[in-house]
């Protein structure tokens, strides 16, 4: 099981565990296989992670990785690198760096 | 330098615009027990421009109502008079200072972009982090970085300096800003905030959202425009000046209580309502 960002979810996911609103009311129960619809309503309540098994989101951000040429990546980094402090050993730092690398490399692939 | 002392030059510069009648009429009216809905309507429509604007606002995908509202008395009744106010007073100062010089280095276009973004990702961190005043808090960050313009139009050329500087060592801008001039932004923003008389949060939303390494955030709402700030760098939404990014403050992080897991959808909103809200504010 992992947490997962609600972008990442996909249809025939099964939850790990129970879904729920910031008022901790359950909306969608564990073992449920996740549908398209079930995705759209966990945006449109705002929720913004579910517990899923068997996923791993180390694994899924390196997949999204590999959608890209290596050295489009790299000009990426370099331009990061500049602005952004160091961020090892600081887990909110290497994650706004990791969401930023990611939205860069979306424009890429959009533009 | 201390803040009287800091309050002393805000004051004896002479180029700081005075806030629009409107703003002080709306003040008064809204702490009598005559603030009715025709009257906050009546005040606001002396101002046309004004007016337009907080239309335009409501009508923003920050509250995405499924039909257009098109009076402002309809206005009011859904956003209420605080944000209302708030409304009021983040278009009036924003409109200020348009057509001012700063001048060399300072880049003004950059900047008001860096505004709009920061005011954006405050108020997105302060609805996910379930603020009871998300509104406010935009307009913090939409201000939090004025002492940096009321000095550049004041001082240019030594302001320049600054920026100069601040690209070429990466130092922080706070810090050369301290060097050259013995004081910074944030006390310039305070000072400011005394003498316009803003809200009380606004001001501390001003003064203290840079939060250095191992200050401790007072309330959420600061912690929200201090890592608005960051995050609206981050994402390369205009620019203040500053070429180094700042490390968000560990407490300012806890303080507002989101999951790790939960920081990108906050960072896709913040993207998605910036790219839908610079037209609204039109710079």
């Amino acid at each position: 099981m992992g947490i997962l960002n609600i972008n990442d979810l996909k249809e025939g996911m099964t939850l790990a565990a129970d879904v729920k609103n910031k008022h901790g009311n359950i909306m969608i129960k564990q073992g449920m296989v996740l549908t398209e619809k079930h995705i759209m309503l966990l945006k449109a309540w705002g929720i913004p992670d579910a517990d899923v098994e068997g996923a791993d989101r180390d694994q899924l951000h390196q997949e999204e990785m590999k959608t890209v040429s290596p050295e489009v990546i790299a000009v990426i980094e370099k331009e990061m690198n500049e602005i952004f402090p160091p961020v090892d050993g600081n887990e909110l730092m290497s994650e706004i760096y990791r969401i930023v690398k990611k939205l860069k490399i979306r424009q890429v692939v959009e533009s | 330098m201390n803040v009287k002392d800091i309050e002393r030059i805000v004051s004896s510069l002479d180029k700081i615009p005075t806030l629009p009648a409107i703003y002080s009429k709306l003040g008064k009216l809204l702490q009598s027990p005559d603030a009715t809905i025709a009257a906050v309507s009546n005040i606001i429509s002396e101002d046309q421009v004004i007016a337009a604007k907080v239309l335009k606002f409501v009508n923003s995908a920050f509250y995405g109502f499924p039909q257009r509202v098109g009076s402002l008395q309809r206005a009011i009744v859904i956003l209420g008079f605080n944000t209302i106010k708030n409304l009021v007073f983040a278009t009036s100062v924003f409109d200020m200072f348009r057509g001012m010089d700063t001048g060399g280095a300072f880049d003004k276009k950059n900047f008001w972009k860096h505004c709009i973004g920061s005011a954006v990702a405050s108020r997105v961190l302060a609805e996910a982090a379930d603020l009871r005043n998300p509104d406010e808090v935009f307009t913090g960050g939409l201000l939090h970085d004025i002492g940096k313009l009321v000095v550049a139009v004041h001082y240019p050329d030594k302001y320049s300096a600054v920026v100069n500087e601040v690209q070429l060592t990466g130092t922080p801008m706070v810090e050369s800003e301290r060097k050259i001039f013995g004081y910074d932004h944030c006390q310039v923003g305070s000072a400011l905030a005394a003498q316009w008389r803003f809200p009380a949060d606004t001001a501390q939303m001003i003064g203290a959202h840079h939060l250095a390494d191992g200050a401790v955030p007072a309330r959420k709402d600061i912690a929200a425009v201090h890592m608005g700030n960051i995050l609206s760098m981050a994402l390369g939404l205009g620019s203040g000046g500053e070429r180094k990014l700042a490390t968000v403050n560990a407490k300012a992080w806890e303080l507002l209580g989101l999951s790790l897991s939960s920081l990108e959808l906050v960072m896709d909103k913040i993207v998605k309502l910036y790219g839908e809200n610079t037209e609204i504010l039109d710079m």
